[in-house]
C-alpha cells in the first residue's frame, strides 16, 4: 500500500494528467514513473481481468502453464474434472515458489522446501510427518490461494479481485467483434506451440496505444516493409482515406480496427474459412461482415485492443508471391516502471490443413514477434519514448494527441454492430479514450 | 557430440567458415554473408520454455523466433540495407563469439555437422550495458562447387524470455 503522502501525490498527478487529456495532450512522464507503476499494480491490474492463456495450451487434466499478473506468478492448471483453475504460484507453508517450470503436466505440485504437495485442483494433499508434528493440520484451509478464472471463446482470463464484475460483463459489446476472429474454425482456434516472450524497456501503455489506434505510424515506421514488398498493400493504402485505414470501432472496453473488404476477399484466408465464420456467427454479425458498413462494403477485422493490455493483430504477409494471413494475440505485461514483458501467441484455425498453419507461422514470424520486420522497429520507437519520459524537462512535456479534434469526425450513423464506429483510423480519440479510462481506474482504485 | 573425428582439414575449413560468417555479420557485409547460405537453407531459432525434467524438449518444434529460408533472410537483409529499418538506424555494433566448434560427419554425402557455442553481444548507441544472448548452434554445411555453404542451422538459445528488445540481427 502507498503511504498517505504518496497517495496525495498520486492524486495530484492523476488530476494533472486528466486535465491534460481533456485538452488532447498526453503527459510524457506517464511512460516511466515508479509511483504510477505502484498505482497500476494496486488499483488497475489488481482489479481487472488480465489474459492468462488460451485453452489449447492446457488441453488435458494436469496440464499447466505459469503466467503472471504483473508481479504475481500465477499457476493455471486443468483439474481432473476438466476445469482450468488458477492459483498464486506460492506454497502456503513458507511461501516458496511452488512450480518452477513454465509449462508441463503434473499429477501434484510439490514444494521443494518441505515437500508440501497440492493436487491439480489446488488442494493440499501432502504434508510430511503431519500427524506427528502438527497433530491434525486443517488441509482444507491451506490449499493454494485461488485466482478467479473465467474464459470466453477459448481465451482464459484471471482476476485478483473477487468483487470485480464477471468476465462476460467486462467484455460487453466487444464479444460481438471478438467472435469475428475466433469463429473461423468449427474446431476453434489453437495456439501454435508456445508464446514468444521478450523484455522491452518500454511502458506497456505505449504498446497498447499503438494497437488501440495508431494507423498514422504505419507508412513511416514501417516504410522498409513496404520497400521490400512484405505487406499485402501499398503505402498509399495506409494513408488517410486509404483502403486499409477505413474503420475504427469503440465497443465497451475495446477498440477494434477494421478494413473494408471486396466480395470474395478475406485477407488471404481460404473461402472455406469465410464460409465457416459466416455459419457460426449471428445474423447481425453476418450482415456486418458482408455489407454492414454504410457504404455497402463488407469488413475484415484486422486489429483489436482490450483494456488494459491485450491486443490482437490479424493481417498477412507476402512471401514468395504468396499471401498468407496470421492472427497473433499479444499481452503487454508490465514488469517495472517503463519495462514490459511481451507475450505473443500465434493462433491458427485448428482444423486448417498443416500447410496453411506452416505458411501462417512463417508469415507471422517474418512480420511480428521479436524478429518481425515490422515489430523490430516498433520496439525501437517505444523504448525511446520511455527513455525520454525519464528526463526532468522532457517528462513534463505534453505530447500532442489532437489528431482529428478539429476535423469533425462523426460516427457512422447506420453502423451494423454495437458500439460506435468512425469512418477513419486517423484520429487520436481512441488513444485519449484509452488513457482517460486508465486514469479513471487509477483514481477509482483510491476510493475503493 | 560423439562419433569419428573428421579429417583435420575439414575441421579447419568449417571453423574458418564459422569465423568468416561471424566477421561478415559483425562487419554488416550482409550480401557477402548471404553468399555463404545454401539455396535450400533452413534456419530456425526455436522458442525455448522451461519444462519439468524429462517432459519433452524445451525447444519448440513448431514455434520459432526465426523460421527462415534463404529468400526470407534475403528480404531481411534488403530491409536492413533500405535505410528505413529504424531498429538498426544508425547500426548497432554486434559481436559474434564462436567457440567450442565440434565437427562430425553430416547426414548426407558432401555434408558435415558442426556444433558451436555462440556468445552474441550488441551495443546500441551509447548504451553501456551489453545486450547479450548465448546459444548452441547446430549446423549442417554442404559442399558444392568446392565451397562450403550453410544448409541448416538450429540456434538453441539459453533464454526463454529474451533479454533483448528485438532480434534485428542474425545468430
Amino acid at each position: 500500500m502507498l503511504s498517505a503522502g504518496r497517495q496525495d501525490l498520486a492524486a495530484a498527478r492523476l488530476a494533472e494528467a486528466a486535465e491534460l487529456l481533456d485538452g488532447g495532450y498526453v503527459p510524457s512522464w506517464i511512460y516511466h514513473d515508479p509511483l504510477l507503476f505502484e498505482l497500476e499494480k494496486e488499483r488497475l491490474f489488481g482489479h481487472t481481468w488480465v489474459f492468462l492463456a488460451h485453452e489449447t495450451e492446457l488441453p488435458e487434466p494436469g496440464d499447466f502453464v505459469v503466467r503472471s499478473i504483473v508481479d504475481d506468478s500465477v499457476l493455471l492448471v486443468r483439474g481432473n474434472d476438466g476445469e482450468a483453475r488458477a492459483f498464486l504460484n506460492q506454497c502456503r507453508h513458507r511461501g516458496s515458489r511452488l512450480c518452477q517450470a513454465e509449462v508441463g503436466r503434473a499429477k501434484n505440485f510439490t514444494c521443494i522446501y518441505h515437500a508440501w504437495s497440492y493436487n491439480r485442483e489446488g488442494k493440499l494433499v501432502g504434508v510430511p510427518y503431519d500427524k506427528v508434528i502438527y497433530k491434525g493440520i486443517d488441509r482444507d484451509t491451506l490449499g493454494l490461494v485461488p485466482v478467479r478464472v473465467e474464459s470466453c471463446e477459448g481465451l482464459i482470463f484471471g482476476c485478483l479481485d473477487d468483487a470485480a464484475p464477471p468476465l462476460d460483463e467486462y467484455l460487453g459489446d466487444f464479444r460481438f467483434y471478438l467472435e469475428l476472429v475466433t469463429r473461423r474454425s468449427a474446431a476453434g482456434m489453437e495456439v501454435v506451440g508456445v508464446p514468444q516472450r521478450w523484455i522491452v524497456e518500454a511502458d506497456w501503455k505505449i504498446a497498447s496505444e499503438n494497437l488501440v489506434g495508431d494507423a498514422y505510424h504505419t507508412p513511416f515506421s514501417h516504410k522498409s516493409t513496404f520497400d521490400v514488398g512484405l505487406l499485402p498493400f501499398s503505402s498509399a493504402d495506409a494513408r488517410p482515406g486509404g483502403s486499409k485505414t477505413g474503420l475504427h470501432v469503440q465497443a465497451g472496453l475495446a477498440d477494434v480496427a477494421m478494413i473494408y473488404r471486396r466480395p470474395g476477399t478475406f485477407m488471404g484466408y481460404p473461402p472455406e474459412v469465410v464460409e465457416t465464420l459466416r455459419s457460426r456467427i449471428g445474423d447481425r454479425q453476418r450482415a456486418l461482415l458482408d455489407h454492414g458498413t454504410g457504404t455497402g462494403d463488407g469488413v475484415f477485422l484486422n486489429r483489436f485492443h482490450l483494456f488494459p493490455n491485450l491486443s490482437c493483430l490479424n493481417v498477412a504477409a507476402v512471401i514468395d508471391d504468396r499471401l498468407d494471413p496470421y492472427c497473433s494475440i499479444r499481452l503487454w505485461q508490465p514488469r517495472g516502471p517503463g519495462v514490459m514483458e511481451i507475450y505473443s501467441w500465434l493462433l491458427v484455425e485448428r482444423d486448417a490443413p498443416q500447410e496453411f498453419k506452416d505458411a501462417s507461422r512463417r508469415a507471422y514470424i517474418v512480420s511480428f514477434g521479436p524478429s518481425g520486420m515490422l515489430e523490430q522497429d516498433d520496439m525501437e520507437n517505444w523504448r525511446t519514448i520511455s527513455a525520454t519520459a525519464q528526463g526532468t524537462a522532457s517528462g513534463a512535456v505534453p505530447q500532442y494527441a489532437r489528431m482529428g479534434a478539429e476535423n469533425d469526425i462523426v460516427p457512422i450513423a447506420d453502423w451494423g454492430g454495437p458500439g460506435t464506429a468512425y469512418p477513419t483510423q486517423y484520429f487520436d480519440l481512441p488513444t485519449v479514450t484509452f488513457l482517460k479510462r486508465w486514469v479513471e481506474h487509477l483514481q477509482k482504485g483510491a476510493a475503493a | 557430440m560423439s562419433g569419428e573425428l573428421v579429417d583435420w582439414q575439414i575441421e579447419r575449413a568449417v571453423t574458418a567458415f564459422l569465423f568468416l560468417e561471424a566477421e561478415l555479420q559483425d562487419d554488416r557485409a550482409f550480401d557477402a554473408w548471404l553468399e555463404l547460405l545454401d539455396p535450400e537453407l533452413r534456419y530456425v531459432v526455436p522458442v525455448r520454455t522451461t519444462r519439468p525434467e524429462g517432459q519433452g524438449p524445451e525447444l519448440s518444434d513448431v514455434m520459432f523466433h526465426f523460421d527462415e529460408t534463404k529468400a526470407t533472410l534475403t528480404m531481411r537483409v534488403d530491409r536492413l540495407k533500405s535505410g528505413d529499418a529504424w531498429a538498426e538506424v544508425p547500426p548497432s555494433r554486434t559481436r559474434h563469439f564462436v567457440t567450442n566448434v565440434r565437427v562430425a560427419a553430416g547426414p548426407a554425402p558432401d555434408t558435415v555437422a558442426a556444433r558451436s557455442n555462440l556468445l552474441f553481444t550488441r551495443v546500441r548507441g551509447d548504451e553501456t550495458v551489453l545486450q547479450t544472448l548465448t546459444a548452441e548452434r547446430r549446423d549442417v554445411l554442404r559442399r558444392a562447387d568446392g565451397s562450403w555453404r550453410l544448409l541448416e542451422r538450429v540456434v538453441r538459445l539459453d533464454a526463454t524470455t529474451l533479454p533483448v528488445y528485438n532480434l534485428a540481427f542474425f545468430l
